[in-house]
């Protein structure tokens, strides 16, 4: 009843659907377009990751910023023996002297990195037939040799150093390193699914982790953000 | 709207001062029982309704409406008294001039006095 003659988008008046007398509060819903919408959501989690130590304040730069995925690497170490100890953190089911080891390529099962090496430089090494330590440690690195050759601040990592990420906190800590040498022994390492995202100044150079906030601060992100923030062929790697 | 110019609402002085138009390049379309609104100054689409579409067609003219006029056209349309409507219209423009709907404009110092 609102339309006596076949509505066409021309023809229809707003002012002539207005019922006389019936006084309607006027009412406005904006519609966020998909693209938007999707934008909006899918960095959500990169935020919220980034949130658990970064005040949330911090998002929502002005700035271009672009991210880039990197996967982090991460090396398992044995720490060394305490000063004074006869053994370091390797359990002992079966002694082994060092010299036992030396010259042989003592891998361990999976292992890329060999004892041989480096039972030198840590004294007996007690190991089980299975070389299980005690106390690993798992450390998380970017490796500067996956930023590419894309250009990069003073606190990210040459080609020939890593950036280490505290699993727990999620920043950075420290300045960039050389790789992890044969002191602790280096049980295993490779890459995790686990990725960081740096980001970009307008630049192009890359100046930090996670959103905009203090040096070091930035967030690990899962999988399934990475999922939902990258568009294929514009993020990541 | 009875108390305008009488010097003692100030709000209501300055408001007069300011005139109201369509911003350039908005659509309004019909979409079921209401309307769909875009704006290319915010670059957002808006769900309205009647009224509010109604008012933005008032407001759809070559030369800025005071908020007086605004009131007056949409009264016409609902068979009101201005002074009925001036809650909505002022309403309206709160939603309007941020959705990028509507721009307001200084009036020049004649057509205020």
């Amino acid at each position: 009843m609102d339309h006596p003659d076949p509505p066409t988008p021309h023809q229809v008046s707003a002012r002539r659907r207005l019922i006389r007398g019936a006084l309607t509060a006027p009412a406005l819903m904006t519609v966020c377009s998909g693209s938007a919408f999707a934008a909006a959501s899918n960095l959500r989690c990169l935020a919220n990751a980034a949130n658990a130590t970064t005040p949330p304040s911090t998002w929502g730069s002005s700035s271009p910023d672009t991210f880039l995925r990197v996967r982090l690497y991460k090396v398992t170490t044995c720490p060394a023996a305490r000063p004074g100890s006869s053994s370091n953190n390797f359990s002992a089911d079966v002694d082994n002297q060092a010299s036992n080891l030396t010259g042989v390529d003592a891998k361990l099962p999976g292992q890329p990195q060999t004892l041989a090496a480096t039972a030198k430089s840590t004294g007996p090494v007690k190991t089980t037939t299975t070389g299980v330590c005690a106390n690993p440690v798992e450390t998380f690195y970017i490796k500067g040799s996956d930023l590419g050759t894309y250009a990069r601040s003073g606190s990210m990592p040459t080609n020939l150093q890593y950036l280490q990420i505290n699993a727990s906190t999620y920043v950075t800590v420290g300045s960039p390193v050389s790789p992890p040498g044969t002191t602790p022994t280096v049980l295993s390492q490779g890459y995790v699914d686990q990725y960081v995202a740096l980001r970009f100044n307008s630049s192009g150079e890359i100046v930090g982790i996670g959103p905009p906030g203090s040096a070091g601060q930035g967030g690990m992100v899962g999988q399934s953000c990475w999922t939902s923030t990258l568009l294929p062929g514009v993020l990541g790697r | 709207m009875a108390a305008e110019g009488q010097g003692t609402q100030p709000i209501l002085r300055v408001s007069r001062s300011i005139g109201y138009i369509l911003v350039s390049g908005v659509l309004v379309e019909p979409l079921g029982d209401h309307w769909a609104a875009f704006s290319p100054a915010s670059g957002e689409s808006h769900l309205i309704n009647d009224t509010s579409a109604a008012l933005l067609e008032a407001l759809a003219g070559q030369s800025p409406s005071t908020l007086g006029q605004a009131c007056e056209a949409l009264a016409g349309d609902l068979g009101a008294l201005p002074a009925e409507v001036d809650g909505l219209v002022r309403e309206a423009f709160d939603t309007f001039l941020p959705a990028g709907l509507v721009r307001a404009v200084t009036l020049p110092a004649a057509t205020t006095s």
